[in-house]
């Protein structure tokens, strides 16, 4: 900046010029160009804007040299401002800078000249009086009255000589009542007030009056450490006298020594403990060992032993002090310390160790403890890939799960999260074994038992799952949702029968049903079957008034009687003609337009989990009910409706119907972009691999709308799309195509990186190798090597092994080198 | 203030399911949750962190707490009845006026070049 800005003054042509030119370098900060052009105006003209942009310049310029630490320089520039503007600027600023020299005495010289004048700027009055209050308390000088004084300055002074008198005299332990009367001179609102409020604290026997009289004293003024010094020696809850003073500086704790009498050896104890800690887990621990005898035995080597993670290296000293750790507490240590640094691998080897050892020490506490830790690393395999658990290509979370259930099998929350985990791997024999054992294991509790019931339901042991259900309503009776489930179970049963020709069967689940059913809510669902399974075992003259019941009951009309539709097309096998009064109600209700509000309520009765399970039963429906929308595609439907409709007509195939609706969608609605999505789903028939190159690139756009990017069913709607995993047929075939796909793109890789190994470890290497240290010894060398080669790094430790195991069967010829 | 369970409670890492209550319940009593919200929490969430067996294991495995560390130091706390047996002397009340004036003008120049304000004081 130096001579660029250095020559710009002289280029300005006029005065006014290099004004406007001075007024743009202040602003921009550039305090050394304002202040040389401020210089050059006042030289020409002495005009009081310019001698105060000068003033205000140098402020700047100070601020930005003690902003650098160059306290001294600020100080010299600083001084320049106050004679060049006249009236004082800022001199708080001035005297932090002053403090920060450490030139206190000359900090409270400059104070001095201000204090109880009005020469400040209003703002800095009070908190400059109440720093030279502090300054002068702790560095007095003499102060005398001056004739002109204004009232304040008088005010200040004097209650500076009472405050000074009560400090001295408290200090030289001069009886509490002579103190009380200096104190007395000093008004509370004075800058000395919190002066007078910690002198009274400091006297006063009460702690509750102490503690109140501290309140007054603001923790950010000067006087504030003298408070937190006080304080910590009142009475408080034992850990926040710890707390308190184990935060406090040198000079807090030496107050709060003073204050509790030096021959207390406590206070000692602890602030050596205290500076101990500060110097970090090596110093403390040193500490402690070497002052062992002075604290309670139990305490200190627990408190060392929790040490240990964070200075593994001194396991050796821990042992030699308080005797050999116990079996798997030494790769405790061991394993915290690994996590500290993040090393799972190792971490994992530990907790493991520690684990085994915890469970041959035998006793209840030893298997808690195993639970305990597997449990651990199965969170830690949640979240780090490094933990691998026993099987690279097995789930780790799954298989702590399970080790910690083997070690503590009542631990029930660690069942369900096993069983949902199976759930969600989609392991169906371990989830269903899991799901029975607990409710075996914990038959009272409804959490497992609502897991058994999901589970027997899935496998379609719906009498499985109603007798579980009923010991759920057993343990909790008002359940609702429970009931609603029993009666489900019991329907889904009673279908089973209707299949399997056994009309006795099922009319006895749904009458078992009927006892769960609440008079208040009446299901249309189980008078539906009832009806249906009356009518078609003919053992029931009520059954089509039941049937007309429940068709009432799930909306009448078209919802109802669809409703019912579904319900037959369920209960019997394929291909087998609805029951008559449901064919009839239904042939009249499709020959009758479609309303918005029917379209929507028969959506959604496609879109439950049983009519999607069971396609081909009810697939001839969903294509009825698609044609019977035909004529329906101008019919105003939102798009938060039409997802479901759009479900529907996809399942039957009805691409063309698909387009109507969205072409008329997008006509009424142009500014809700879904229509054309709905389009491009239509033109390539629920195919995303058919989209043009454009329309991928429209489909990019639209995911990227804030308002899709909000949407959550607009996005999982796209995503099922993109992915080829709606129910349309290709759809699953997609996925299993990709699926398949990436095994072998994985496979390939693994086999680039064996390749890689087989060439940086030559057989003759593995030969010596094996001759050497054995083959078990071997190959924990090569895993080594391996995880120190680029390609190596990454790798799970199992794969690492079960390569190197590979290399060594090639090497020895039991495996052909193109395998 | 402290963070682990057993030093929130104050209590030793082999103690019962009964003395754990206990000491909570006394806790509460002393610190209701609508006089000091967040100290109860605080004692709450330490109860829930030691409630059970398995959790007291967990506890004391898989961390390193300072529970002992927090009961040497409670128990090298000088006794209350001791407070008021001496004064400071003179030098000790200027060396904690100075710490104040001085943490009082970092704090001035901080706030005047815009950084955030120091630390309060200790």
């Amino acid at each position: 900046m130096g001579k660029q800005n250095a020559s710009r003054p002289h280029s300005a042509s006029s005065i006014e010029g290099r004004a406007v030119e001075a007024e743009a370098a202040f602003r921009l900060g550039r305090f050394k160009d304002a202040i040389e052009l401020y210089k050059q105006l006042l030289k020409q003209e002495n005009r009081p804007f310019w001698r105060d942009a000068l003033a205000s310049a140098y402020v700047g310029r100070a601020k930005a040299l003690a902003a650098k630490g160059l306290f001294k320089e600020a100080e010299i520039v600083f001084g320049n401002a106050i004679s060049a503007g006249g009236a004082v600027r800022e001199p708080l600023f001035l005297l932090s800078c002053l403090i920060s020299q450490g030139q206190h005495q000359k900090a409270l010289a400059q104070a001095l000249r201000y204090v109880g004048t009005d020469a400040v700027e209003p703002e800095q009055r009070r908190p400059l009086s109440d720093l030279a209050a502090a300054l002068y308390l702790a560095h007095p000088v003499p102060l005398a009255r001056a004739s002109g004084d204004p009232p304040a300055r008088v005010e200040w002074i004097s209650a500076a000589h009472a405050a000074r008198a009560a400090w001295g005299d408290l200090a030289a332990g001069k009886p509490a009542s002579e103190i009380e009367t200096l104190l007395a001179a000093i008004p509370a609102r004075s800058p000395f007030g919190p002066a007078r409020l910690i002198v009274k604290a400091l006297l006063s026997d009460d702690p509750a009056k102490a503690r109140r009289l501290l309140e007054g004293v603001a923790a950010n003024s000067p006087f504030g450490p003298f408070r937190l010094a006080i304080e910590a020696v009142l009475p408080a809850e034992p850990a926040d006298r710890v707390d308190r003073l184990g935060r406090a500086s040198r000079a807090q704790r030496a107050l709060a020594l003073a204050c509790l009498g030096a021959s207390v050896s406590g206070p000692a104890a602890l602030m050596r403990l205290v500076e101990a800690e500060r110097g970090g887990p090596a110093a403390l621990f040193t500490f402690l060992t070497k002052q062992a005898a002075s604290f309670p035995a139990a305490d200190v080597r627990s408190a060392c032993l929790n040490l240990l993670p964070s200075i593994p290296d001194r396991i050796a000293v821990f042992e030699r002090s308080f005797g050999p750790l116990a079996a798997g507490w030494k790769d405790r240590v061991l394993a915290l310390a690994a996590e500290a640094k993040q090393d799972w691998r190792r971490a994992e080897e530990r907790w493991r160790i520690a684990a085994e050892l915890f469970v041959k020490d035998g006793g209840r506490e030893g298997r808690l403890s195993a639970g305990v830790i597997h449990r651990h690393l199965a969170d830690l395999a949640g979240k780090e890939p490094g933990i691998t658990g026993n099987d690279p290509f097995g789930d780790p979370v799954a298989f702590y799960l399970r080790e910690s259930l083997d070690c503590d099998p009542e631990h029930l929350a660690t069942a369900l999260r096993l069983i949902k985990r199976h759930r969600e791997n989609g392991d169906e024999k371990d989830w269903h074994a899991l799901a029975e054992e607990t409710a075996y294991r914990f038959p009272a509790d409804s959490a497992a038992l609502l897991e058994a019931i999901d589970s027997a339901a899935a496998r379609k042991a719906y009498k499985m799952a109603a007798g579980y259900a009923k010991k759920l309503l057993a343990v909790d009776p008002i359940n609702r949702p429970a009931r609603q489930r029993m009666i489900a179970l019991q329907i889904a049963h009673a279908r089973k029968q209707m299949r399997a020709k056994r009309a006795d069967l099922a009319w006895k689940a749904l009458a078992d049903a009927n006892e769960w059913e609440r008079a208040a809510a009446p299901s249309a669902d189980l008078r539906i079957n009832q009806g249906l399974v009356g009518l078609r075992g003919g053992f029931d003259p009520q059954a089509e008034t039941r049937l007309r019941e429940g068709v009432a009951l799930a909306g009448g009309e078209a919802p109802g009687w669809f409703r019912a539709a579904l319900q037959d097309a369920l209960a019997t096998p394929a291909r087998q003609p609805l029951a008559a009064p449901v064919a009839k109600e239904l042939a009249a209700v499709l020959r009758e337009a479609p309303s918005r509000a029917n379209i929507v309520a028969i959506a959604a009765l496609f879109s439950a989990d049983d009519v999607r399970a069971d396609s081909k039963a009810t697939g001839e429906l969903v294509w009825k009910f698609g044609a019977w929308l035909r004529g329906a595609a101008r019919v105003e439907l939102s798009m938060a409706e039409f997802h479901a409709v759009a479900d529907a007509i996809l399942r039957a195939q009805l691409f063309d119907l698909l387009r109507d609706f969205a072409a008329a969608g997008r006509r009424r609605d142009p500014g809700e972009r879904l229509w054309r999505f709905y389009e491009i789903v239509a033109r390539t028939q629920n195919d995303a691999d058919r989209m043009y190159q454009a329309e991928i690139l429209e489909i990019d756009a639209l995911c990227a709308l804030p308002a899709i990017e909000r949407d959550r069913h607009a996005r999982a709607r796209i995503d099922r799309y993109l992915d080829g995993s709606d129910d349309a047929p290709g759809g699953k075939r997609r996925l299993r195509r990709r699926a398949s796909l990436d095994e072998a793109e994985a496979v390939d890789v693994f086999a680039d990186i064996f390749r890689s190994f087989m060439e940086e470890i030559s057989p003759r290497e593995v030969n010596k190798l094996v001759k050497s240290r054995g083959r078990d010894g071997a190959a924990p060398v090569l895993v080594d090597r391996m995880a120190k080669l680029p390609q190596g790094g990454a790798l799970p430790r199992a794969i690492l092994d079960f390569m190197a195991k590979t290399i060594i069967a090639m090497a020895l010829g039991e495996l052909d080198p193109e395998f | 203030m402290a963070t682990d369970p057993f030093s929130v409670l104050g209590l030793d890492e082999n103690v019962g399911d009964d003395e754990i209550k206990s000491r909570y319940l006394a806790l509460v009593r002393e610190f209701p949750p609508d006089l000091e919200p967040d100290r109860f929490q605080a004692h709450r969430a330490a109860y829930e962190a030691l409630r059970t067996e398995r959790e007291r294991l967990a506890a004391k495995l898989l961390s390193a707490h300072g529970g002992a560390l927090a009961r040497l130091k409670t128990a090298s706390l000088p006794p209350m009845e001791a407070r008021g047996a001496a004064r400071p002397s003179e030098a000790l009340m200027t060396a904690l006026l100075v710490d104040g004036i001085e943490q009082a003008a970092a704090r001035w120049r901080q706030a005047d070049s815009g950084a955030p304000p120091a630390e309060g004081a200790a």
